[in-house]
C-alpha cells in the first residue's frame, strides 16, 4: 500500500492518570472501510478524538493526505474529516434541517448564513441518509435510529473525505444497525468515502469492513483483513474470552460466537 | 409550537426589523406614561423647553426608558448566550449569581467612596466583579472537565447568598447616609440617571450584545457539546472566552446602573426561543430588542401601577420571573422539552 490518506506514526497519548495509547502506527488508504476493535477502555475512543483534532498526540504524529494534523485549522480539518458519535443529544430544540446544516459550518465564514449551495449539500446529504422527509421535524422528537441517520446526514453535509464513527449503532436495534451499515458501505463504494469505524460487534466488522485492527491496553495487537485477524486465538488474547469462529455459508464472511463456559477452543 | 425548519437571512432581517419598530414605539409610548399625565403637543413643543411637559418627557422619562431598554437588552442577550454556553436553559445572569457578584463590586465602590468619576468606576468595578464571579462559577460547577447543570444552579444560589451577605456587611459598616444610597441602588431602579450615564451604559450593553451576536453560529454548534462543536470546526476555547467576557461586560454595565433586575435574562430568551427557534444568529439580537421592550414596559408598569408611589422594577420582574423559573424547572425535571 502506498502512502495512505490517514497515517499514524508511533502515536502515543497519555492523560493525567495513565498512558492511554502507546506506539500506534496505522496507515488507512482512501476508500478503505477500516475497523478499530478492542475491549472497553482499550483506547478506541481516544484514537477517534486524536484523529478528529479534539486531542493531540503526546508523542508521534498523525497525517491526513500527507500533512500533519497540527497544520490544519479546526474548520479546515472539519471540511475533510467528519465524526459520528455513539449518541447525540441537543440541549435546545433545533429542526432536523438545522442540525444537518450545522455540518456546513466549516464551509461558512464567521458570521454567515447558509447559501443555496449549502442548502443543496444538506438536502443531498439528507436524501443519501434517507431522512429527507424528516427535515421539518424537531431533532429531539426523533427515535434513536432516526437521530443517528440525521447525524450521519450532518456528517455527510460536511462533504468529508473521512468519516470517523465511534460505535455508531450501539443503541440501535438490528434493523437500524443493518440499515446504517448498508448506507455506510454504499457511500464508501459509490463516493469513495473512507470509513474509520470503532466497533464492539465482531460480526458486523466481519460483514462490512475491509480491514481491522485490534487494540488492547492502548496497543495494536493484530492488524489485517477480517479473515486473517478474526481468529479464536487472537480474540482470546484480546478479550480473554473463548469463541467459536466459523464461515457463514450465506455471506461467505466469518461469524464469531461466544462459547461461554463450554471449553474446547474453535476452528476457522 | 413550531417554527420554519431553518433560519434564512431574510427571515432574520424581517423579525429584527419588526422588533426594532416595536422597540421605538415602546420607547415613545412608555415615555408618555407615568405618575403625572403629560400632553403630547406640549412635550414636543421645542419653543417652550421649560414647560413641565417638556421637562418631564426629555429630562425625566426619556433617559429612563432608554436606560431601561439598554439594561433589558443587555441582560436578555447575555441570558441567551449564557444558556447556550452553559448548555442550560435555566441559566441567566441573576440565577447563576453573576448579577449578584457584579452588585458586590458596584456596592463596594459606592460604599467605600472610591475616588474617580462614578460613571467609570462603578461600571468598571461591576464588570470586574461579574467577570470574576462568572469565572469562579464555571470553575466550581465543572466536574471531570464537564459543566454540570445542577452544580451550576446550586453554585449560583450560593454565589447569590454570599453576595447578599457581603452587601449587608458593607452597608452595615458604612455610615447611614451611604447605606441609604446603597439601599436605594439595590432595589433596582432606572430613575434619575443623567444622559451621560445613559449613553455610557447603553454603549456597554449594546457593544457586548453585538459581540455575542457574532458568535451566534458557534454558539449553535455548542448545543451539540464541546467536542462535536470542535469537530465541526469551532474554536471552542475562543468562543467561550469571547462570549463569557462579553456577557460579563453587559451584565456589569446593567447592574452598575440599575441594581439587580432579575429574570429578564431568563424569561425573554425562553419565550423568543419558543416563537423563533433556537438559532442564536437570530435569538441573540432578538433577545436584545425583546429584552429592551420588556424592561421598558415593566418599568412603565412599576411607575404607574401604584401611582403616585413607584415600586422598584426589579421587584416586579422578580415577582413575575420567580414563578416562571419554577415552572421551567418542573418541566425540565419531568423530562419535557423546554
Amino acid at each position: 500500500m502506498s502512502a495512505g490518506l490517514l497515517q499514524l506514526e508511533r502515536v502515543s497519548f497519555s492523560n493525567r492518570e495513565r498512558q492511554v495509547l502507546e506506539d500506534i502506527s496505522l496507515d488507512v488508504a482512501a476508500g478503505e472501510r477500516f475497523g478499530l476493535l478492542g475491549p472497553t477502555g482499550s483506547g478506541k475512543s481516544t484514537l477517534v478524538r486524536l484523529l478528529s483534532g479534539v486531542l493531540r498526540p503526546s508523542r508521534g504524529s498523525i497525517a491526513l493526505a500527507g500533512r500533519s494534523l497540527r497544520e490544519y485549522s479546526p474548520s479546515e480539518l472539519a471540511r475533510r474529516v467528519a465524526v459520528v458519535p455513539q449518541e447525540t443529544s441537543l440541549d435546545f430544540p433545533f429542526s432536523v434541517l438545522e442540525v444537518v446544516l450545522m455540518g456546513r459550518a466549516p464551509h461558512l465564514g464567521g458570521f454567515g448564513f447558509e447559501g443555496d449551495r449549502d442548502v443543496e449539500a444538506a438536502e443531498r446529504a439528507m436524501a443519501l441518509a434517507g431522512v429527507a422527509d424528516l427535515a421539518g421535524r424537531f431533532f429531539h422528537e426523533l427515535s434513536g435510529g432516526e437521530k443517528q441517520r440525521v447525524v450521519i446526514a450532518r456528517a455527510l453535509a460536511q462533504e468529508p473525505e473521512v468519516l470517523l464513527l465511534d460505535e455508531p449503532t450501539t443503541f440501535l436495534d438490528i434493523r437500524h444497525v443493518v440499515d446504517i451499515f448498508e448506507l455506510l458501505c454504499s457511500l464508501s463504494s459509490d463516493h469513495g468515502l473512507t470509513l474509520f469505524v470503532v466497533l464492539h460487534d465482531l460480526n458486523l466488522a466481519a460483514l462490512y469492513l475491509t480491514r481491522l485492527a485490534f487494540l488492547k491496553a492502548g496497543r495494536v495487537v493484530a492488524l489485517g483483513h477480517p479473515d486473517e485477524v478474526l481468529d479464536y486465538r487472537t480474540i482470546r488474547e484480546v478479550y480473554e474470552t473463548d469463541v467459536y469462529v466459523h464461515r457463514n455459508d450465506l455471506t461467505g464472511k466469518l461469524n464469531v460466537l461466544p462459547l461461554g463456559s463450554v471449553k474446547g477452543g474453535g476452528a476457522t | 409550537m413550531s417554527h420554519p425548519s431553518r433560519l434564512t437571512r431574510e427571515r432574520a432581517r424581517a423579525v429584527l426589523a419588526g422588533l426594532a419598530v416595536l422597540l421605538v414605539a415602546s420607547l415613545a409610548g412608555a415615555a408618555m406614561v407615568g405618575g403625572v399625565p403629560i400632553d403630547f403637543s406640549r412635550a414636543f413643543d421645542f419653543a417652550h423647553r421649560d414647560s413641565p411637559d417638556f421637562v418631564i418627557f426629555f429630562r425625566s422619562r426619556l433617559p429612563r426608558v432608554i436606560l431601561g431598554a439598554a439594561v433589558g437588552g443587555g441582560l436578555a442577550a447575555s441570558g441567551a448566550a449564557l444558556q447556550a454556553l452553559l448548555r442550560n436553559p435555566l441559566a441567566s445572569p441573576d440565577v447563576i449569581g453573576i448579577s449578584g457578584g457584579a452588585s458586590v463590586g458596584a456596592i463596594a465602590v459606592l460604599a467605600l467612596g472610591v475616588p474617580g468619576p462614578a460613571w467609570i468606576v462603578v461600571p468598571g468595578a461591576a464588570f470586574v466583579a461579574s467577570a470574576a464571579t462568572l469565572a469562579m462559577i464555571v470553575r466550581l460547577s465543572t466536574v471531570h472537565g464537564r459543566l454540570n447543570p445542577y452544580s451550576l444552579l446550586l453554585v449560583g444560589v450560593i454565589a447569590n447568598t454570599i453576595a447578599a451577605s457581603l452587601i449587608m456587611l458593607v452597608s452595615s459598616l458604612v455610615d447611614s447616609l451611604r447605606a441609604q444610597g446603597v439601599l436605594i441602588w439595590l432595589s433596582g431602579s432606572l430613575a434619575q440617571r443623567p444622559y451621560s450615564l445613559v449613553a455610557v451604559v447603553s454603549l456597554l450593553c449594546l457593544a457586548p450584545a453585538f459581540v455575542l451576536w457574532t458568535q451566534g453560529r458557534s454558539l449553535n454548534l455548542l448545543a451539540l457539546g464541546e467536542e462535536a462543536a470542535t469537530q465541526l470546526g469551532a474554536d471552542v476555547a475562543r468562543v467561550r472566552r469571547t462570549s463569557f467576557l462579553a456577557s460579563a461586560l453587559a451584565v456589569g454595565a446593567a447592574v452598575s446602573v440599575s441594581g439587580v433586575i432579575g429574570f429578564v435574562g431568563l424569561i425573554v430568551p425562553h419565550c423568543l426561543r419558543l416563537a423563533l427557534g433556537s438559532d442564536q444568529r437570530l435569538l441573540i439580537p432578538a433577545a436584545f430588542l425583546g429584552g429592551a421592550v420588556f424592561l421598558v414596559w415593566a418599568d412603565a408598569a412599576a411607575r404607574t401601577l401604584f401611582a403616585p408611589t413607584e415600586i422598584p422594577v426589579g421587584a416586579l420582574t422578580a415577582l413575575c420571573g420567580g414563578p416562571f423559573f419554577v415552572f421551567l424547572l418542573r418541566r425540565q425535571e419531568e423530562g419535557r422539552e423546554i
